[in-house]
């Protein structure tokens, strides 16, 4: 199963990103690709939304501004695997703009579902919680 | 839009009986239900959230996103704030005027209306605009018109 998040903020909205989700959807559907779409929040880099990311094992590979009909041909292009294309940014977390920063109450933003409590607590959600409740008053 | 009852915007208003602090929250349900908010209205939601009518008419004119008249089936709002015009935003506005839309009066043409707002809160994807809640980034006039007549078809 390969996961492709596609941002779901208003910026990222506003760039027709309910649209790039759907094309996504359909073209993997038609073609029987095992695809699951997650919509994510914004990693911040408003200039590239959409940023479609595809999870491989080196890492999140983004895809700036993407369209709705470019879908067809990134996935000829083989952007399910992370191959490279012209829109394509290699690994996320490695751009300068994410490289530099030291990111806190900010750490899961772009990353997760932000309403997915199994993506929360795998990102280290709910530890705090679990802590208080083992813990003897 | 324009069937309304007094007894059907009690209806809707039915949580905030007697609540004063709920008129702008009141005017904004009844912006839901109807589209606008027509002038009896105002007298309801006083009545409702036992406030003078005058203090309803206070919120209502102070806030331009509340309209007193029927929308058009698509409005299109456009930023004029200055991220906007930094990116671009005045030649947008001129050519939306050459096609018959004055953003600064809000005038309807084919059943579109198009308004001027301060700051949609997009303004890394200036020029922004607004069609019936759902936001374009970047906005060129070609776009505004393809999301305006995707509602009005």
């Amino acid at each position: 199963m390969t996961k492709v998040f596609v941002p779901m903020d208003s910026a990222a909205l506003s760039m027709g990103a309910n649209e790039v989700a759907q094309a996504i959807s359909d073209q993997a559907t038609k073609s029987g690709l095992d695809v699951t779409v997650v919509r994510n929040g914004s990693r911040g880099m408003l200039w590239l939304e959409p940023l479609v990311e595809v999870e491989t094992e080196a890492g999140r590979v983004g895809y700036a501004n993407v369209t709705a009909d470019q879908i067809s041909d990134l996935i000829a292009a083989g952007f399910l695997s992370g191959s490279s294309h012209d829109s394509c940014l290699g690994l996320v977390e490695e751009l300068d703009f994410l490289k530099n920063q030291t990111r806190i109450t900010f750490a899961r933003v772009g990353v997760i579902d932000p309403l997915s409590l199994a993506d929360y607590e795998a990102h280290g959600g709910l530890k705090g919680l679990r802590n208080a409740i083992s813990m003897s008053p | 839009m324009s069937n309304f009852s007094e007894e059907s915007i009690l209806n809707y208003l039915g949580p905030y009986k007697g609540d004063g602090s709920a008129v702008l929250r009141s005017l904004q349900l009844v912006q839901e239900l109807l589209g606008y908010v027509p002038d009896s209205a105002l007298d309801i939601i006083a009545k409702n959230s036992n406030v003078s009518r005058a203090e309803v008419y206070g919120v209502f004119t102070f806030y331009s996103d509340f309209r007193s008249t029927p929308p058009a089936k698509a409005v299109v709002k456009v930023c004029v704030a200055e991220a906007c015009q930094a990116s671009g935003s005045a030649s947008l506005i001129s050519e939306l005027h050459d096609r018959g839309y004055d953003i600064h009066k809000g005038n309807i043409k084919d059943d579109i209306q198009m308004e001027q707002t301060f700051c949609l809160g997009n303004c890394a994807l200036g020029p922004a605009a607004m069609v019936n809640g759902a936001p374009i980034g970047r906005a060129t006039c070609e776009k505004i018109f393809v999301a305006a007549s995707a509602v009005t078809a």
